[in-house]
């Protein structure tokens, strides 16, 4: 009973970034847990291991930075070769901004069978500085359309998933995170197999600047929140949260679970 | 019991188009059946009705030149809609081809190209991937930056995910990918679609169709297939696919219907 997990960076291993040095120093005084302590603790392994499933990170295939259409690939390739019915799939969808293009300096054919490495970067989160990506993604793109086929898609994936009766924990995390836009775009579609009462990793989050506050002994001021937001604890670990926030996280999900 | 129908021009009711009359006068000795001969012949209303369904234009939301993100917005809108009714209605899905995309042509406005789920007739932006638009950002997007070959992938898995959530709610559905087969035959090595069935009858039949009736009518037809007069640039420019919204005459329509509803029949 193995637990497979393919998501954006929210789903990786946990280990320190390679910010985390230069910043634990200059703002945190080297009060942060480093890899000794939240190595191993990445709330999807607490989660899937608490639902009674094997995790390892070789049966991890999230993957930083990386958009939906890649976490989408790697499920239909997984379903197709190493997943058996017993097993339990944990998927953790990411914005819809990312999406993929060609890199015309090393260009790779997509191969269905390659999920080693993704074979196209990615955009949408970062400025790519290739004009053309840039301006399609700022000008062009329409993301309100982007969130709602996001959402649809990933609906029809689970009744996929429910019509094979393959397990499967969908945890829209990032989804539920607080948004200043409204989503009144979608109103009339209801999707049939989301549930956008998934906690969010705010949860996550919020322990963790709770916990840095606690380490430095004093609030983040408001006058130092733009060094706070450039040095964010979730920029200095590959999941984005410290052991705390990771425990906290794990807790809220399965407690989810639990009332479901 | 309503056939509800969404797809690309292929799905759309049948009429001439708007080079119909220049087409018809000046290059086919105007022997080219007008709309009081095709209307209401289309393929898609023949399988219909031949599977006991009420087809009514109203009810097809097919859009000329549309891409599949067009297509699964109004079959998701027709699943949300009470007038569907899920227990006995069945939908018609005509994908199309994988290069299409849309895209922000213009500045969002009030109440302009602003993307609402409950309005799905007309696509709120523009469609790029099979014709030139002119901004050089998208052409060069489409022709430089898109894997065609993981755009199909993905077209052909979002479609068959579609169609594992109809079939686990019990939802009569066509599938109708008469496009795929016909220009798209490639597979993808390692992938197995667990719905959609790639031996569905091609558009070439009915193509096949009209361009053997009409030729027998028309002396010079033949050079459409041979292609060495100087002439018969006009057979490409004005191809009778070209002179009717749904690519058919009544002849290929009637060809085209019988070889869906045969397959219908092998496949029960």
């Amino acid at each position: 009973m193995k637990a497979w997990i393919i998501g954006d960076s929210f789903g990786v291993p946990n280990i320190t970034s390679k910010w985390y040095d230069k910043a634990n120093s200059e703002f945190y005084q080297g009060l942060l847990p480093g890899n000794d302590i939240v190595k191993g603790n990445e709330w999807t392994k607490q989660v899937a291991e608490s639902l009674g499933y094997e995790y390892s990170i070789a049966t991890n295939f999230s993957s930083r930075g990386c958009s939906n259409e890649s976490i989408l690939h790697k499920i239909d390739w997984l379903l197709d070769n190493m997943f058996n019915s017993e097993d339990i799939l944990i998927i953790i969808p990411t914005t819809s901004n990312r999406f993929m293009y060609k890199d015309l300096k090393h260009i790779k054919q997509f191969k269905f069978d390659n999920i080693e490495e993704i074979h196209m970067p990615t955009a949408g989160g970062v400025n790519t500085h290739i004009p053309v990506i840039d301006e399609y993604n700022t000008l062009h793109r329409d993301h309100n359309y982007e969130e709602y086929k996001m959402i649809s898609t990933f609906d029809k994936l689970l009744s996929h998933l429910k019509l094979h009766k393959i397990k499967y924990l969908f945890c829209p995390g990032m989804w539920t995170c607080k948004q200043d836009q409204d989503s009144n775009f979608l109103e009339g579609y209801t999707p049939t197999n989301i549930d956008l009462t998934f906690p969010a990793y705010d949860i996550g989050l919020e322990a963790d600047k709770d916990y840095a506050e606690n380490l430095l002994k004093r609030k983040i001021n408001a006058e130092e929140k733009w060094i706070y937001d450039h040095f964010a604890v979730a920029d200095l670990y590959t999941n984005h949260m410290t052991h705390i926030g990771n425990n906290t996280y794990a807790e809220a999900v399965i407690e989810w679970f639990n009332d479901k | 019991m309503r056939a509800w129908v969404v797809g690309d021009s292929f799905g759309t009711p049948c009429l001439t188009t708007d080079i119909w009359a220049e087409g018809n006068t000046n290059y086919y000795n105007d022997i080219l059946p007008d709309d009081s001969v095709v209307q209401g012949t289309e393929w898609t209303k023949q399988v219909a009705e031949s599977l006991g369904y009420d087809y009514n234009a109203l009810f097809n939301l097919s859009h000329p030149g549309c891409s599949n993100d067009y297509i699964l917005h109004n079959i998701d809108w027709i699943l949300n809609n009470d007038s569907f009714d899920k227990e006995v209605d069945m939908i018609m899905i005509i994908p199309t081809n994988s290069s299409r995309f849309m895209y922000r042509s213009e500045q969002r406005g009030i109440n302009k190209n602003i993307f609402k789920f409950m309005d799905n007739k007309t696509p709120h932006l523009s469609t790029a991937g099979s014709h030139i638009t002119g901004d050089s950002t998208i052409d060069e997007y489409q022709a430089l930056y898109r894997d065609h070959e993981f755009e199909y992938y993905k077209a052909i898995s979002m479609y068959d995910k579609l169609l594992a959530f109809l079939s686990l709610y019990d939802i009569d559905y066509m599938f109708c990918p008469g496009f795929w087969v016909g220009n798209q035959v490639a597979t993808i090595a390692g992938y197995k679609p667990q719905f959609i069935d790639i031996e569905f009858p091609a558009y070439e039949i009915g193509f096949g169709a009209d361009i053997e009736h009409y030729k027998k009518q028309h002396d010079q037809f033949f050079y459409i297939r041979q292609g060495i007069e100087d002439h018969e640039k006009v057979y490409y420019d004005y191809p009778i696919s070209d002179l009717y919204s749904n690519h058919f005459t009544q002849i290929g329509n009637n060809a085209y219907a019988n070889a869906v509803i045969d397959y219908i029949k092998s496949k029960s």
